[in-house]
């Protein structure tokens, strides 16, 4: 692994500071769980910088406010997993975040830093979706709220422009009637998702209202499933109607064949997880 | 007061939990430089050029040996040479070493390593077994492709076949796996005096690690010493490869005259190491309406990779398997190891079984479904049992506990009941419970009959303490309190005082290699031939002492009596004070040479191995029929051992092995790109069972004595994952009704058949 230096940022103003002064290729190190192991693949090209955040306290609460949650970028997933309030308001959310990586990892990786990675599989993603939340981007120059849906653009790849921190994540403080994240795995647990489903959505008078759907690892980024969700606006959760979404999201996502699985398995599998969620949402009910 | 048969803490506990293990990367020397390996980047070519002058020229290179720089023999000796050290004119495989550097730094080195340029002129190459096969492939070796053939042939297979109601055939292919030690390979090797180098590593087979540095340096044996560090697991892994480490790093220290270091990061270990060999077998078996086997014909094809390292014997040992545990007077059997351009594959715990006994404990399975007996019955009505022989004609003698491992696994597990409570599930959520029966054939026998000797070095020092050394290697598997255990029952003193100093090639002569579930009998015995001179000699101090004839003196509880009155005694401690007094030579070699094996080429008959290990596995498994996704939810696992020197220790190799098995059978699985490059060479993508993975593991020990080992034990540590993946595989026919012939059953193969089915 090369060696490589580390600037620990003191504040939110020394990192602006360093901004202004300009820095070539700089990277934020929250947990490190993946710049880490892009540093030791040599996956960065030399010279860069690495800020060490991680000491931002600033940036590690979570707050309930009346018309948003605001979490912190440097929130682990452990700190969200474990969460009873967020658990009542977005279980989709603390479900994704129960499933990172092992104990070890969760207690070190943050949610900034999973949104941050820009992966398509990364867990936290999808329920940040389902449930519309933006990202509040900062840098020496200004500020912006970015919705989530439209931050990524590749595998890896963001609008955010480099100097620029992800503050914190905020989310509608809306209740919804159920939620839930499942996700498949090549073993079960310490697993990057092969594919996820993140389901969130409400009730009137029996049928489905609102209901957003998200899939993680089928697509170039998080995409939702709006068609799916269209069809199931207004409708009874009944088995056929169960059935039908799920022959709907199948056409929906566009997935490929690597490492993890199979174009083919990971195309039947949207289905799969769908009808399951709708099922326990049956269920619960 | 026996300590055999208790389970005593292991020696190497508190080191291990405490962190004080000190592994061959803690290690360090002053002046030590650090080596990094370059490896190719062409999966098969002839090498055109190898440019070294930019590597030279990086601060703190100290020397670049490519295999011009060889004094010796470029050839790693294994079974047959044809491995080099580093590669001559042509790479075989992508990750093939070529050149090593040694540096004051790692940075050093490793900036070193990627400005050494190789130019090569690509090869066509072979990628698979059919592949490597086809008359018209490309020859990866001058003698051809295929590394080695065996066979078997007893009686008359087409009469068998003739006399049969059924014959079933089939085809079923496994894949790579890879040891996944914990501790990835290293090796430190340090000039010593008058031209001599001593070796320190992680490794399993010291004696082949001290062949491998005297080939490559051209220097004799005597001016070799090798020290085996604290060894963080083999499985196989490290028994033929780490010759091919030590060769480089001996050659390095050996041209600076500086200690050099070579330890290898996970994808350095990955592409380079030896790994399970992929198979391909054609299994054909007859038997009558009664479920008795009357004919089989096996084609067995394993992928030997670039190299045949051990390739020969692993083929030869799943020969010698594989027509299962069973009776069956009728056998053909085919086996070729073929050449790919595929890292080569070694030994692994199993060593050439799991492949074939996969295809047979299928093919019994479909028997037993097609003649509707149950699968446990099928196994128990064709089971070899005292009497009986093998497919290569050896007569079984003694302690054959096969039986007894199905039956008490099948009582154990609740097989009657839970076969049809599982038929009962109709949803999505299916449950299935399978059965296996396999036997393992104990040490090299026939096979490695060169080997089949050990020594042993007993010492008592002036306190009454003792020191044991031996040339088998402890890598986790227990052996240094197996053997720690004997010696103080040997002696008659406390588990406590025994210490079995670190592997050393001066202490004993060649022992041997620690594989083959070996250590237990051959160093057991060594160290028991070794206590039973040392207490002749105690004899006569011990009768002196205590006027009473010591034929009727029991040595116990560190104690000697007077068996007929216990009360007449002397402390171990004052008879070896009176002994040192008496300037009595209490240290000394012990020897054992294994019984007797042979074993006829031509018709592939002979008494093979000298005793065999019997295990029965019952697996339950969990399958989601809309994701394919297979969960065990327990394992019953019965073995014949012999006798259990410890009984937790042979619990622990039976939960890793079943561990290993479900990662065998579900998960694990090495991918290649087209080129042939190796794409998951590490952790975060080849997939290993984690603890939830894991199953309910419920281990039974059954002991059949053999009376040729110490206290009846045969050997143990490979057994137990051998049948592991058939049992889980024919736990998901019994929970799904679909067949799987091509391990590892992942939800993308598994879910496309059921779905075919739906
Ligand atoms: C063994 C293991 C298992 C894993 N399992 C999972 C899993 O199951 N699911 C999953 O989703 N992920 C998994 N990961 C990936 C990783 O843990 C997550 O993506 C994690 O959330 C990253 O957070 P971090 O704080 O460690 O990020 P870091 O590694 O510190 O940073 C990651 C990237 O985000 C950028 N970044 C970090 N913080 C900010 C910020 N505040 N503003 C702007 N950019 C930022 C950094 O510049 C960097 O490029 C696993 C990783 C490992 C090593």
């Amino acid at each position: 692994m090369r060696r490589f230096s580390v600037i620990r940022i003191r504040s939110l103003e020394h990192l602006f500071d360093l901004a202004e002064k300009g820095m070539t290729n700089p990277y934020f190190l929250a947990g490190g769980t993946d710049l880490l192991i892009k540093i030791k693949d040599d996956l960065l090209i030399p010279p860069f910088t690495v800020l060490d955040i991680s000491g931002l306290q600033e940036l590690r609460s979570i707050h309930f406010e009346q018309d948003y949650v605001r979490i912190g970028s440097l929130v682990t997933h452990g700190e969200i997993e474990k969460h009873p309030e967020l658990r009542l308001l977005f279980p989709s959310l603390t479900d994704a975040c129960h499933g990172v990586g092992s104990p070890q990892i969760r207690n070190r990786a943050t949610i900034g830093g999973n949104i941050g990675n820009a992966s398509p599989a990364a867990d936290s993603i999808p329920p940040l979706y389902v449930y519309g939340a933006e990202l509040h981007l900062v840098n020496s120059k200004g500020e912006r709220w970015v919705k989530i849906e439209d931050f990524f653009t590749g595998p890896g790849k963001t609008i955010r422009n480099p100097v620029e921190i992800i503050k914190e994540i905020r989310i509608p403080a809306e209740k919804r009637d159920y939620g839930t994240y499942l996700r498949l795995g090549q073993r079960k647990a310490l697993a990057i998702s092969k594919i996820s489903l993140a389901l969130a959505g409400k009730k009137k008078n029996g049928s489905m209202e609102d209901v957003k759907i998200a899939l993680g690892a089928v697509g170039p980024t998080v995409i939702m499933a709006v068609e799916t969700s269209l069809y199931l606006r207004g409708k009874e959760l009944s088995s056929e109607v169960i059935k039908e979404a799920g022959n709907i999201i199948e056409k929906e996502a566009e997935p490929i064949t690597d490492l993890r699985s199979s174009k083919e398995y990971r195309k039947k599998m949207c289905s799969t997880l769908l009808v399951k969620a709708l099922t326990n949402w049956k269920q619960v009910a | 007061m026996s300590v055999v048969g208790k389970s005593v803490e292991r020696k190497d506990a508190l080191d291990k939990v405490l962190g004080l293990a000190q592994y061959v990367d803690d290690m360090h020397f002053d002046n030590m430089l650090i080596a990094k390996g370059v490896y190719s980047k062409e999966t098969y070519g002839k090498i055109i050029s190898i440019d070294i002058s930019k590597a030279e020229r990086v601060k703190g290179v100290v020397k670049i040996v490519t295999s011009k720089d060889i004094p010796g023999e470029n050839l790693v000796p294994i079974v047959r040479k044809d491995m080099p050290f580093l590669a001559e004119d042509v790479v075989r495989y992508y990750g093939e070493p070529v050149a090593y550097v040694a540096a004051e730094t790692i940075e050093a080195a490793e900036e070193a390593v990627k400005l050494v340029h190789i130019q090569y002129k690509p090869l066509e190459t072979v990628l698979s077994i059919e592949e490597s096969i086809k008359e018209k492939a490309p020859k990866i070796h001058p003698h051809g492709n295929i590394h080695k053939s065996y066979k078997i042939r007893k009686g008359d297979v087409a009469r068998g076949f003739s006399e049969a109601d059924i014959i079933i055939e089939n085809e079923y292919r496994t894949p790579h796996q890879e040891h996944s030690y914990l501790e990835t390979n290293g090796m430190l090797a340090v000039p010593a005096y008058e031209g001599g180098i001593t070796v320190y590593g992680s490794m399993q087979c010291p004696f082949y690690v001290q062949e491998g540095v005297a080939n490559i340096l051209n220097i004799p044996l005597n001016k070799v010493r090798i020290v085996q560090t604290v060894t963080g697991g083999g499985f196989g892994g490290k028994e033929d490869i780490p010759s091919l480490y030590a060769g480089n790093a001996a050659l390095l220290a050996y041209l600076t005259g500086r200690p050099v270091k070579l330890v290898l990061t996970r994808e350095e270990d990955f592409f380079t190491s030896s790994k399970r060999h992929p198979s391909l077998i054609k299994y054909k078996t007859g038997a009558r309406k009664d479920g008795t086997l009357t004919a089989i014909e096996v084609t067995y094809y394993l992928d030997g990779g670039a190299y045949s390292t051990l390739s020969p014997i692993v083929m030869w040992r799943g020969l010698i398997h594989a027509t299962g545990p069973y009776r069956c007077e009728n056998v053909r059997v085919d086996s070729h190891v073929v050449a790919t351009n595929r890292v080569h594959c070694g030994a692994f715990r199993g060593f050439g079984q799991p492949q074939v006994i996969f295809a047979h404990e299928s093919q019994m399975d479909i028997l037993a479904d097609k003649l509707q007996i149950d699968p446990a019955e099928i196994r128990r009505i064709n089971a070899v049992n005292v009497g009986d022989e093998t497919s290569t004609g050896q007569k079984l003698e003694t302690s054959v506990g096969l039986l007894e491992t199905i039956e008490k696994s099948v009582d154990k597990s609740e097989w009657q009941q839970k076969r049809s409570i599982y038929e009962q599930d109709k949803g999505d959520k299916r449950r299935g419970i399978g059965v296996s029966s396999c036997f393992y054939g104990v040490s090299l026998g026939a096979g490695g009959r060169k080997y089949e000797r050990s020594g042993a070095y007993v010492e008592i020092n002036r306190d009454s303490s003792v020191n044991v050394a031996v040339g088998t290697t402890e890598m986790g598997q227990g052996m240094r309190t197996v053997l720690s255990q004997i010696t103080a029952d040997a002696l008659g003193v406390k588990y406590e005082d025994i210490y079995i100093v670190p592997v050393d090639s001066t202490r004993v002569p060649d022992s041997g290699p620690t594989v083959a579930s070996r250590a237990t009998v051959m160093s057991g015995n060594a160290i028991r031939d070794a206590c039973r001179q040392l207490k002749e000699r105690l004899g006569k101090v011990a009768e002196e002492m205590l006027k009473i004839p010591r034929e009727v003196l029991v040595w116990d509880n560190d104690e000697v009596y007077f068996k007929q009155n216990p009360s007449v005694k002397l402390t171990f401690k004052s008879v070896i004070e009176e002994a040192y007094k008496r300037d009595v030579h209490l240290a000394t070699q012990g020897w054992f040479v294994a019984p007797y094996t042979t074993f006829d080429e031509e018709t592939g008959q002979g008494w093979c191995y000298f005793t065999y290990v019997y295990s029965t596995n019952v697996a339950e498994v969990e399958v989601d029929m809309t994701t394919g996704i297979v969960t065990v939810l327990k394992v019953t696992a019965a073995h014949d051992l012999g006798k259990a020197i410890n009984p937790a220790l042979v619990e622990g190799q039976i939960q890793g092995g079943v561990v290993q098995g479900i990662g065998y059978a579900l998960i694990e699985n090495l991918l290649y790109d087209k080129s042939g490059k190796m794409i998951n060479p590490n952790f975060s993508t080849y997939i290993i069972p984690t603890s939830v993975d894991t199953a309910v593991i419920d281990p039974i020990i059954v002991e059949h004595i053999y009376p040729d080992g110490p206290y009846g034990a045969k050997g143990f540590g490979e057994l137990p994952i051998i049948g592991v993946a058939p049992a889980i595989v024919n736990a998901v026919f019994h929970a799904t009704g679909v067949r799987m012939k091509e391990l590892p059953v992942t939800p993308e193969r598994l879910f496309s058949v059921i779905g075919e089915k739906k």
